[in-house]
């Protein structure tokens, strides 16, 4: 049974080949079976997604075909980061504080998705509070990498790509901040989408840092990828960052022909930064294949790539510290002490840096250098269509390797960080493996330059 | 800009701590004036970066003021009071 794609798994409902209740309990059964090793769920919705599978085959065998029209997603099975309020289904973001906190209303993405007729199997486990490159920083355990129990999955929607990965639903949502999608997918080898800022509503999804939360999805392919962002993109009166920009129909877009008078770029700083340098060149023989379609690809220059980091590392920690100064014990779970590490340590470096005195150096200092981050990206966007980088500075690590060096893990997002500062919208796609683990290689595109993005990824996908 | 390892002593630490709220133990205290040392010491690069004619970067969609129309509408969120309240602890000490 193949129900790794939103395609063939529609293809089977339309053909009578299996049902959707037939689809959601061979899912539940991969979860039964392999979720105790991967710890990659957090909540498995079992009796509710078999009850809405039973209805989606009722509609199916009601209306036929045509169901699928109006419900792009029917019966496609689902899994929700542990961050998207999902009605009555308890939502933790990780965190011992909000354990028990069970969500009064849905968040937009995840009432469009039901909308269009997708079943939530259950809430994936991530870093708490979205704070972690690596998913060890939940308070519920890491998540296993699904080839090698001893490694991360990659952090901090964790559980959504290690989910996608072993195969316990075709599609799963995440968030990225600085890297939380595409590190995740690339650890992992699935597709990950960071949307542009804005392209998709944040509303009903736990803030971490308001200025730079993106919410997008994983997925096998980029097609599905393309299909999901059809139904999440567009504005939303409860967040006034989405603009009203029309969505495009991404999925027509996706057979390109050829890439004939595109120039993409290779950001020499991009391959400088990342320490795995067998991974840089792997991505460079990868861009090889766009040369093939057509295109020309030439080394470019973002001289202030590597200040990306630090400016996150201030900027962050500081809205942060805002953000989660609602979880006063008052409104929302338990009280500030039961804050797990990593966010007490995010909320006192915010605190400080945005305390009287300092405010200055680090805060106003940092919203400075993200504008020559963000005119960085303009300027080169005016003479290359997309940028073609690493994902990862390094291959999936042993768990519990950096537990004790929280910079070293920061590291991570060296090469992620800098889309979420400038707003971009960037695809994890799989381009190989070395030592026989996965290796992502990242498309990052001008502000809602998408379609860009899943052109390009389609071509490398059926090349890899 | 004074050396950061005199910045983040434990008495920054303590002082952080309590503008944000959080009760920390005398070992995170020690931990936190550590790491969070080294991050500050990290970020600090930026100080070599000119930046005196650099307007700086708040947000990236370039909206401003944006407002809905002034009607209501049926998703419009019920604001009538709960029939019942309770009571919790007290939060904070005086």
């Amino acid at each position: 049974m193949i129900v790794n794609n939103i395609n063939s798994i529609q293809v089977g409902y339309k053909s009578k080949k299996f049902s959707v209740l037939e689809i959601v309990d061979h899912c539940l059964d991969q979860i039964k079976s392999q979720n105790p090793r991967l710890n990659a769920l957090l909540t498995v919705c079992a009796q509710d997604s078999r009850k809405n599978a039973s209805q989606a085959d009722h509609i199916i065998s009601k209306e036929g075909k045509n169901a699928f029209l109006t419900k792009p997603l029917l019966g496609v099975p689902l899994i929700h980061k542990d961050l998207f309020m999902t009605k009555g289904i308890p939502t933790t973001a990780g965190s011992k504080m909000l354990e028990n906190y069970l969500p009064p209303y849905d968040a937009t993405v995840v009432s469009r998705l039901k909308q269009a007729g997708a079943i939530t199997l259950g809430k994936a486990n991530l870093d708490a509070w979205a704070h972690g490159s690596s998913g060890e920083n939940s308070d519920f355990g890491p998540t296993r990498h699904p080839l090698d129990q001893t490694l991360v999955s990659g952090g901090s929607s964790s559980g959504s790509a290690a989910s996608v990965a072993a195969g316990f639903a075709p599609i799963a949502t995440g968030t990225d901040t600085g890297g939380s999608i595409r590190l995740p997918a690339a650890f992992c080898g699935v597709v990950g989408l960071k949307p542009s800022y804005g392209r998709v509503s944040r509303y009903g999804i736990i803030a971490m840092s308001s200025s730079c939360d993106s919410i997008g999805h994983f997925s096998n392919n980029v097609a599905d990828s393309a299909r999901l962002l059809k139904i999440t993109a567009g504005q939303d009166l409860f967040d006034a960052t989405t603009p009203a920009i029309p969505v495009p129909d991404y999925p027509a877009h996706l057979k390109a022909d050829n890439l004939k008078g595109i120039r993409l770029g290779l950001p020499i700083e991009y391959f400088e930064l990342n320490t795995d340098k067998r991974i840089g060149q792997l991505v460079k023989e990868k861009a090889v294949v766009f040369q093939k379609a057509g295109a020309e690809v030439v080394e470019v220059s973002l001289p202030h790539t590597k200040y990306a980091l630090p400016v996150y590392y201030i900027i962050v920690p500081a809205e942060v510290s805002s953000n989660l100064a609602r979880f006063d014990g008052i409104r929302f779970g338990l009280n500030r002490r039961s804050f797990g590490a990593e966010a007490k340590r995010r909320i006192m470096l915010g605190t400080y840096i945005l305390s009287a005195g300092y405010y200055d150096a680090y805060y106003l200092k940092a919203m400075k250098v993200r504008t020559l981050i963000v005119n960085d990206f303009k300027r080169i966007f005016k003479q290359v269509s997309a940028l073609i980088a690493p994902v990862t500075p390094n291959l999936p690590f042993k768990i519990g390797e950096k537990a004790s060096d929280p910079l070293s893990l920061y590291i991570q997002d060296i090469l992620t960080v800098p889309a979420n500062l400038a707003g971009l919208p960037a695809l994890a796609v799989p381009a190989g493996r070395l030592d026989g683990l996965p290796v992502g290689l990242q498309l990052i595109g001008p502000q809602f330059g998408e379609e860009t993005l899943f052109k390009l990824g389609q071509i490398l996908e059926t090349n890899v | 800009m004074k050396k950061n390892q005199l910045l983040i002593n434990p008495q920054t630490i303590r002082k952080t701590a309590k503008l944000a709220e959080l009760n920390l133990s005398e070992a995170e205290v020690k931990k936190y004036s550590r790491q969070l040392g080294q991050v500050v010491e990290y970020i600090n690069q930026l100080q070599q970066l000119p930046t005196d004619k650099t307007t700086p970067t708040s947000q990236v969609t370039g909206l401003e003021n944006v407002f809905r129309s002034d009607n209501r509408t049926e998703t419009e969120i019920d604001l009538t009071p709960p029939s019942s309240y309770f009571r919790t602890k007290r939060i904070k000490s005086q």
